[in-house]
């Protein structure tokens, strides 16, 4: 239903075109792309708007970059799983930005904020799915499709304020990183990295980010705790080396972990974490503290219930 | 630019995935360093030809988590041909002939005593603490700029040799 409103529209605006001053070339072009585009000839399609793109007025023309726009993104939805498909998603964003430009009377505006919507949210799952893959070699992959989804919304609305989104879109990427590190410590060591810094861009957004801070705080004792991993059947010499590479990244976790307490000292996570980082810092009676107040917290809940 | 709100709401409560914290590797790597450790006391000490058949005993006296980790890591591995025996002792004076004895914390006050047990016999005794050196250990374990090293006390462990790479490596040597 709603595509046959859309093209009544096209093909409604393509007659009235006639009857102004638009030139006939364009008018014309515009019509045969749509009526390729009803008989599903794509390629076709796209020959004739863009010739009618290249004719007199027509990049200044809403109605072309319209049905353009219509025509790539239709090309997208039956090319899904091929490669060539992200090219035509982009010429189609771009040509329903283009149209939204040039319609000055808005008639296309809701067709056009419908098709945009439709396509942000195409880059949006796009990104979301390599995410959850955790594939180290498809992983970079997301963020071009993150920022796609980012330019459309501020586009349609340079006020829309994105750092919440970008807060969970970063901890999601520094997530997806980790577990791509903790999958194979050896082969994908660049990925501990790659994690932190996206957990920088989240604190660089938002200082006060509990999670943030948390995670910081883990991964650094986790590198630590699962490099000393290695020390069975190891010399003293290498034994020697790989404590002190190990310690100092549990040392380096304190200040993160004592930044997360600061921000909420009532999440029994923080506490466990803190317990565990002093007591392997050798630091038993702060250690002991942090236990005390785990086993505070175990007794208020028990007074709740 | 025109403004469009229709689906911006759309558009912002679309979720990456839900937030999820990591989770800490709970480790006692204090432990894992002195099971370590005290592997390669093992193999970097020479014991008496008398004393190279049969297992290989490491006794252990407290120290929960250490014996863990002995037990998981070292047990029935090898020091040259014997096979590693890892022994848990409770708090006592009854103690069998073995290689090493590793006396933890809460059993401090028998040191002396353990010391003069095994005096001029050839067991090596570790324990934690500089201070334990006068109380009879050869070995003890010291937490330094956030690293567990050893001091060495060569005059607790008359009846062995060890050799200058581990002298080189401890913190002190007396």
């Amino acid at each position: 239903m709603i595509i046959m409103i859309r093209y009544l529209t096209i093909l409604l605006f393509c007659f009235a075109l006639q009857a102004q001053s638009f030139a006939q070339s364009v008018d014309d072009l515009v019509q045969k792309a749509y009526k390729l585009q009803v008989a599903k000839n794509h390629e076709e399609a796209i020959i004739v708007i863009n010739k009618a793109l290249e004719s007199d007025g027509g990049d200044k023309n809403e109605l072309v970059w319209h049905v353009r726009g219509f025509v790539y993104k239709d090309l997208f939805v039956k090319n899904r799983s091929d490669e060539v498909s992200s090219d035509y998603r982009s010429e189609a964003v771009l040509s329903f930005l283009n149209s939204i430009k040039f319609d000055k009377k808005d008639r296309y505006m809701q067709q056009n904020e419908k098709a945009l919507s439709y396509l942000a949210v195409s880059f949006f799952n796009d990104a979301s799915d390599l995410i959850k893959e955790h594939a180290s070699d498809r992983i970079d992959l997301a963020e071009g499709h993150y920022y796609s989804y980012r330019e459309i919304i501020i586009q349609l609305n340079p006020d829309t304020s994105l750092v919440k989104k970008d807060v969970e879109y970063f901890l999601a990427m520094s997530t997806a990183h980790r577990k791509i590190y903790e999958s194979d410590r050896e082969k994908h060591d660049s990925h501990w990295e790659l994690s932190n810094e996206y957990m920088n861009k989240v604190l660089d957004l938002d200082p006060d980010s509990f999670e943030a801070w948390f995670s910081k705080g883990v991964s650094y004792y986790n590198r630590g705790a699962y490099s000393i991993e290695r020390l069975p059947y190891v010399t003293i010499h290498d034994l020697m080396e790989i404590q002190s590479e190990s310690m100092r990244s549990i040392e380096a976790a304190l200040p993160f972990m004592m930044r997360a307490y600061e921000i909420d000292s009532t999440k029994i996570d923080v506490i466990k974490a803190l317990k565990v980082i002093t007591y392997n810092l050798n630091k038993e009676e702060e250690s002991d503290r942090y236990q005390q107040l785990i086993d505070e917290q175990g007794a208020d809940k028990n007074k709740q219930y | 630019m025109k403004k469009f709100t229709l689906f911006l709401s759309v558009f912002l409560s679309l979720l990456i995935q839900d937030p999820q914290l990591p989770e800490m590797n709970e480790k006692d790597t204090g432990a894992l360093v002195k099971a370590s450790y005290l592997y390669n006391f093992g193999k970097y000490i020479d014991w008496p030809e008398e004393e190279k058949t049969g297992n290989f005993i490491i006794s252990v006296m407290g120290g929960d988590n250490l014996y863990q980790e002995l037990v998981k890591n070292y047990n029935s591995k090898q020091i040259g041909l014997q096979q590693i025996e890892i022994r848990k002792l409770s708090k006592t004076l009854k103690i069998s002939d073995c290689h090493i004895i590793y006396v933890g914390k809460e059993n401090h006050d028998l040191l002396p005593q353990i010391a003069e047990k095994f005096q001029n016999t050839p067991t090596l005794i570790v324990s934690d603490g500089e201070f334990t050196l006068e109380k009879g250990s050869a070995i003890a374990f010291i937490w330094n700029e956030s690293n567990w090293l050893f001091d060495l006390k060569t005059s607790n462990a008359q009846s062995l040799y060890i050799g200058s790479t581990l002298k080189s490596l401890a913190r002190k040597v007396e």
